[in-house]
């Protein structure tokens, strides 16, 4: 553009509002953070106690394995049901595709405290489930079914289902149709075509799908706190009990550096996979 | 409405030289083409004009003043865009009252402009239309009148036939003539599609990547096309490579042991060349014993292609190692060994390249 | 004969496959099932009569819907909740249209920089981001604004939505258009205010709706932020749950799935749902 330089024209004018905003109160908090995290009150100086601190921890090292489990569970699981739902979705016609598309994106819109607090209603002692089992004779004691890790898997898988379904579906819908018939042509039978052919042109979406499933149910908050409870501590519930249970601000700050590395970790490889698979796929 | 003058004009993206000292001009109230392949730098020679691009290097003078640090918006120059660029979100009579109303002109005076130039470029009862409810001439239409309206003092035109089917192409081209005509306001016209730069301009600017290569009327480029380029591009068929030798006061083609004559004004042309011929100025002879004598070129029938209004003949001969072609009437078959006549005066000398 | 039973074969695999198919539609009517029915029975369950929840209920009433607007912890976390969205969304579509804008189509160095400190808040873990501030808060002894803070908190939270949002509006304008208003001799400002913001308003109402209800909803970033000056909803919400059994949180959670829908419907008539699909 000749000339005249205004404000509308000027990349750093346009950024710098926002920029210096985030910069200074996201990124400068987080920054202390990480020093804080390096430093001990006692010794008043830089040092790794505060990790080696949580090491020693039993409740750390459980925490940070727990949530590494769950995480791995809710990915499966996501996978598991991901392939069906994507599948459907693309087979559909384009009526049907709209609403199963509404009603797999809607979701992520709601409140993840309603959600969990739906899991709750469902399966807590006096919960929906344990009224209805019990109701029908099969059980005559109602079954403990919150507060452990199979209710966080299962609220956590919930709420990132469609983000797999929609990273399996943003891959698939490029592929071409015809490969699939050309394979059932060549007498591979549906199951096998699925696994020979979907499967691996699936590769890239399932790849960004299960990175960003695994990033996103290892740093929930609000799920673990309602339906894991007291017992069963994973490392964001642990960086909130640290910080305001026992007050002990220098663990929370390490933890809390573990989690955003473990999380920038695999942001940073979904970003390489994604410009890795756009080169590879074409 | 002004005349304008591009000074050795270039532009580098970086490495990539998108236009190359270019120099023409176009004078107050004239219609001028750029014509050349894609890629040659047309649309890039067109926005540094309208202001888009900063210019590398070269002046460009509108009514003899430089315009190279002035703004788009101070410059009043007129552009229609290959995609019309309407805005959607506006009637046709908001878009063709935005300029005015960007110039602070009052109201009423706006729509009486409006409606008149409405008028000119033949919208009727559109003015509370949307952009989406009109055809792809219609949308020329506002797009022409948006920027006439301001009375720019140039009107610059992209490619702005070639979003349309080729009827609504053929009708948009004799309005566009007209409405040109009627507003006297001093066009450049780009194009790639030379029967529309032939149709519609009083002076054609040829490019080729990123280089002027020939600027003249229409007649002079047709008639006397200055370049191998210039000629392929409006369609001279046969293109030979020769050198130029002189003989007697004559100017002569030579081929290895052939030789062809060309008019005598190049006889001080020495050197390196290509002979131009159009398929049109071959002239079959009946008698092939005159074969090497008067001018003729000799071969074999090596393919024919009958189009209905005339029969195309690919001839092979030791002059070219590409075939000659040959254009006849439709009565007129040719078969086996073939002597061709050619006027002297129809063999152009072309620059190589 | 041979070709008698060879048909018979064919029917039998054919009937097995269609078997399977049908299997194929149970699985995906159990994943739609296991992702909707919680959020369905909590709405259905909230219209209780009684003290406890139960699916369904005995017999439908609004009986919770009053009672929850008569707590005073309701009322005032949903007053403070709102007008945090508020604020927060606004200031977010304030700075988040001109990055955006930069972000789309102004060439210029640093601007891979920009994008990653400007979305950062969406790369970082929100528990971080929200231990973050509450430990900067203490340092500077301010952590007892929490009204401040929590408004503070959020514009980082949302600025990512709006820049996404009107970022991908903006880059899918003609860009012919700017250009055609600067011809017509509009500034950049003119051309800013009358073309560009136009052309990027589904993505801007997109991307504040998209805002609103991340902010809204948010509790792991708000609980680190919120005390007893303010707090929001969805974090007294919270401790509701973990003190008492009553179903007032049911009738909240209700009354917050049908204030998303409203937003759910906006944004799939404004830029459609392919917001959520393209990323
Ligand atoms: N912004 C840019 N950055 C780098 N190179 C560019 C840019 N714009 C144009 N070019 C290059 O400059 C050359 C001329 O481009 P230009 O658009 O002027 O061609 P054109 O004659 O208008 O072609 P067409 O008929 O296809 O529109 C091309 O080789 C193009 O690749
Ligand atoms: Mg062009």
């Amino acid at each position: 553009m000749a000339s005249e330089r205004s404000f509308f024209t000027n990349g750093y004018a346009l950024s710098s509002p926002a920029f210096t905003l985030v910069g200074l109160i996201a990124l400068v908090p987080v920054l202390q953070l990480f020093a804080s995290a390096f430093w001990s009150f006692t010794t008043e100086s830089y040092t790794l106690a505060n990790f080696t601190a949580l090491l020693d921890s039993k409740m750390a090292t459980q925490a940070f394995w727990r949530s590494i489990r769950v995480s791995l569970c809710v990915t499966v699981v996501t996978v598991l049901l991901g392939y069906p739902l994507a599948m459907g979705l693309l087979r559909a016609g384009s009526r049907m595709q709209s609403l199963l598309l509404t009603l797999l994106v809607f979701p992520l819109m709601v409140s993840v405290v309603v959600r969990a607090y739906g899991w709750l209603v469902v399966l807590s002692p006096s919960g929906v489930l344990n009224k209805l089992l019990l109701n029908l004779g099969i059980i005559s004691e109602p079954l403990s079914l919150i507060h452990n890790e199979a209710a966080v898997i299962i609220g956590e898988s919930q709420l990132l289902l469609p983000y797999m379904v929609l990273a399996l579906v943003a891959t698939l819908q490029k592929v071409d149709p015809s490969l699939e018939e050309a394979s059932l042509s060549l007498g591979a039978n549906p199951l096998t075509t699925f696994f020979r052919v979907i499967v691996p042109m699936s590769i890239p979406g399932l790849l960004s799908g299960t990175l960003m499933v695994f990033s996103l149910a290892i740093t929930a908050f609000a799920t673990p706190l309602l339906l894991g409870g007291g017992r069963t501590p994973m490392m964001t519930t642990l960086v909130y009990s640290f910080a305001f249970t026992t007050f002990e601000w220098d663990k929370a700050a390490a933890v809390g550096i573990v989690l955003a590395v473990l999380a920038l970790f695999f942001v940073c490889v979904q970003r390489w996979a994604a410009k890795v698979g756009l080169k590879s796929f074409g | 409405m002004s005349s304008i003058e591009i000074q050795n004009l270039s532009k580098n993206y970086g490495e990539v030289t998108a236009v190359r000292d270019a120099c023409f001009a176009a004078e107050q109230g004239s219609f001028v083409s750029l014509l050349g392949p894609s890629g040659c730098g047309k649309t890039t020679t067109l926005r540094m004009i309208a202001g888009f691009e900063d210019i590398t290097s070269g002046d460009i003078k509108l009514g003899g003043k430089s315009i190279k640090g002035t703004p788009p918006w101070r410059r009043n120059i007129g552009v229609v865009f290959q995609s019309y660029a309407l805005f959607p979100f506006m009637t046709v009579l908001q878009n063709i009252c935005y300029g005015l109303k960007m110039r602070g002109v009052p109201k009423n005076e706006q729509l009486a402009r409006a409606r008149k130039v409405m008028e000119i470029v033949g919208l009727h009862e559109m003015e509370n239309r949307y952009p989406r409810q009109l055809s792809g001439g219609q949308k020329q239409r506002v797009a022409l009148a948006r920027s006439i309206v301001i009375e720019p003092e140039i009107l610059l035109l992209d490619e702005p036939l070639s979003a349309l089917d080729a009827k609504m192409r053929d009708e948009m081209r004799f309005e566009l003539k007209r409405i040109q005509r009627t507003s006297g306001v001093t066009t450049i016209f780009v194009t790639h599609d030379q029967e529309e730069a032939f149709a519609l301009s009083d002076k054609i600017v040829v490019m080729n990547k990123s280089v002027v290569r020939q600027v003249g009327t229409p007649r002079e480029i047709w008639e006397e096309p200055n370049s191998e380029f210039v000629a392929g591009f409006i369609g001279v068929e046969n293109l030979l490579p020769c050198h130029i030798v002189a003989e007697d006061g004559r100017a002569f083609g030579q081929f290895g042991s052939h030789r062809l004559e060309t008019d005598a004004k190049h006889i001080g042309k020495q050197g390196e060349f290509v002979l131009g011929i159009r398929s049109t100025d071959l002239v079959p002879l009946a008698d092939n014993g005159q074969c090497g004598q008067n001018n003729t070129i000799c071969g074999e029938v090596v393919g024919e292609v009958y189009t209905g209004e005339a029969n195309i003949y690919q001839i092979s001969s030791p002059m070219s190692d590409k075939p000659i072609t040959v254009k006849t009437r439709r009565d007129h078959r040719l078969s086996g060994s073939v002597c061709l006549a050619v006027d002297p005066s129809k063999v152009m000398v072309l620059e190589r390249g | 004969m041979i070709g008698m039973s060879q048909a018979n074969n064919y029917a039998a695999e054919r009937m097995m496959w269609s078997a399977s198919r049908g299997l194929l539609y149970l699985t995906i009517l159990a994943g739609y099932i296991f992702l909707l029915a919680p959020i369905f029975i909590v709405v259905v369950a909230s219209f209780t009569n009684d003290n406890y929840l139960l699916f369904p209920p005995k017999e439908f009433s609004l009986h919770w819907y009053y009672e929850v607007f008569s707590l005073s912890w309701f009322r005032s976390a949903l007053l403070s909740s709102l007008v945090i969205s508020v604020i927060s969304t606004t200031i977010s579509a304030a700075i988040g249209i001109f990055v955006a804008r930069a972000l789309a189509r102004i060439p210029f160095r640093g601007k891979a920089l920009v994008e990653l400190v400007v979305l950062s808040p969406l790369l970082l873990p929100s528990v971080v981001l929200g231990f973050a501030l509450f430990n900067f808060a203490v340092y500077f002894a301010i952590e007892n604004n929490n009204f401040i803070n929590l408004v503070a908190g959020h514009v980082l939270i949302t600025i990512p939505f709006v820049v996404r949002s009107v970022w991908a509006a903006m880059a899918g304008a003609d860009v012919s258009l700017e250009e055609a208003s600067m011809s017509l001799g509009a500034t950049p400002a003119q051309a800013f205010r009358d073309v560009v913001l136009p052309m990027a308003r589904p993505g801007i109402i997109a991307g504040c709706i998209l805002a609103f209800t991340y902010s809204f909803n948010d509790v792991t970033l708000s609980i680190f932020l919120a005390g007893s000056n303010t707090t929001t909803l969805p974090v007294q919400m919270m401790s509701h749950i973990e003190t008492s059994g009553d179903p007032s949180p049911a009738a909240i959670s209700s009354l917050m799935v049908g204030l998303t829908m409203i937003f759910f419907v906006i944004i799939a008539k404004t830029v459609g749902l392919k917001i959520f699909t393209d990323r």
